[in-house]
């Protein structure tokens, strides 16, 4: 009985063995062959190549039944019609590319720009709203404010729709920006202070502000409608080699579970920070507020 | 320039050691053309013991390509004597022609 069974157990080591040893290693390994050809295909080549054929035989089908000439001046105009295709479709992809970059481009500005004007307004409308019996004199400046916000958003309609983006000076301008949109919280309760220092401001590029102040505005905006804030901070400070800006609130936070849940306003927060070549960190846990930071390198 | 066209002497069926040579083109073009006048001069010059030619255009019936396995055109085919041989291209070279028929041993 064991002499049996110890028989196969010693040839399955023989082979296990034998294919160890011919397993080649990668280094060794030899260099794929090219394929040979049969006399005849290296003479049709050649023929060819000598311009001595008029038209090829292609077989049809498995049976030997359907037989059928290609010219070869057949077979250079398929060639030819078949790069013609090729670059068009080429050049219909990078189209097509070219106008999901632009739908992409219109959906953040509609979404960070003109959304966030018209919420801005709306929230001076309510503030309005609550005050046009106790104080009618605060109530007419909150209308004042609201008609300041959609003057704002027909301007950036305009921009759209003349194709370019909103050009956003850098220095004050963007502070003064940065302030009505926080303004625009402090009517819901909402207090969010603001430090930005006039150097972070000058390194940046008119693009790199238009950027930042959207995502300052839609962090403000997250804070306001979702998270039930009621402080917060905007900072933008200036590092060695770049800018780095943070919004932090305190409201209900949110589990934070990778990029592909985040919600559309988060996920255009991190394409504008990639868009600028920098990078967008988000944190947040529940009851525990949340901290965005977009650090950008020197424009 | 039709199929099965007879070229050279006899008209009866080939004499022993007689070549019978077929000759695959692609309607008359000028390759074709060449290559049916090199192969008659390499012939008349090289082959006084006999020889028949036989002309098929592929273009009238594709499907005679199927006999020799024929890939491309113009290709001429060494019938008889066995073994059967393939020469493509229009024939210019003589030299080519002459080994590839075993009229001229190679070198």
């Amino acid at each position: 009985m064991e002499k049996t069974s110890s028989k196969p157990v010693r040839v399955a080591r023989k082979r296990s063995a034998t294919r160890l040893a011919t397993i080649p290693s990668p280094a060794t390994k030899p260099a794929r062959k090219a394929t040979k050809l049969s006399p005849e295909a290296e003479e049709t080549l050649n023929a060819i190549r000598a311009g001595q054929v008029d038209a090829l035989v292609i077989r049809r089908d498995k049976t030997d039944q359907l037989y059928a000439l290609r010219s070869f001046v057949e077979i250079e105009r398929t060639q030819e019609k078949l790069k013609t295709v090729g670059a068009a479709r080429r050049r219909s992809q990078a189209q097509l590319k070219a106008l999901a970059e632009e739908r992409e481009r219109l959906m953040q500005d509609m979404h960070d720009g003109c959304i966030q004007s018209i919420y801005g307004a709306r929230l001076h409308l309510e503030a309005c709203m609550r005050l046009m019996e106790t104080d009618p004199k605060k109530a007419s400046i909150m209308v004042a404010e609201a008609t300041v916000a959609l003057n704002l958003v027909i301007q950036e309609m305009r921009s759209f729709i003349n194709g370019h983006t909103l050009a956003v000076p850098t220095g004050d301008d963007l502070r003064l920006q940065v302030t009505r949109a926080a303004d625009a919280a402090a009517h819901h309760g909402l207090s969010f202070s603001i430090e930005i220092a006039p150097e972070a401001t000058r390194q940046l590029s008119s693009e790199q502000s238009y950027q930042m102040l959207q995502i300052t505005r839609e962090a403000i905006s997250n804070a306001v409608r979702h998270a039930n804030a009621r402080s917060g901070i905007v900072s933008l400070r200036k590092l060695r080699g770049g800018v780095q800006l943070e919004v932090r609130d305190d409201g209900s936070g949110f589990i934070a579970g990778g990029a592909n849940k985040l919600g559309l306003g988060l996920r255009h927060i991190a394409a504008r920070a990639r868009k600028l070549g920098g990078v967008a960190k988000i944190t947040s846990a529940p009851n525990r507020g949340t901290r965005i930071v977009v650090t950008v390198g020197k424009a | 320039m039709s199929a099965g066209a007879r070229q050279g002497p006899p008209k009866k069926l080939p004499t022993r050691g007689a070549y019978v040579l077929c000759l695959y083109v692609a309607g008359e073009t000028s390759r074709s053309i060449t290559a049916l006048a090199n192969l008659k001069k390499i012939c008349k010059e090289h082959l006084p013991a006999g020889y028949r030619i036989k002309v098929i255009d592929l273009l009238k019936n594709p499907r005679l390509a199927r006999d020799h396995q024929i890939l491309a055109l113009p290709t001429l085919v060494r019938q008889l004597p066995y073994p059967i041989h393939k020469i493509i291209g229009d024939l210019s070279n003589t030299e080519r022609v002459l080994v590839g028929l075993d009229i001229k041993p190679v070198k």
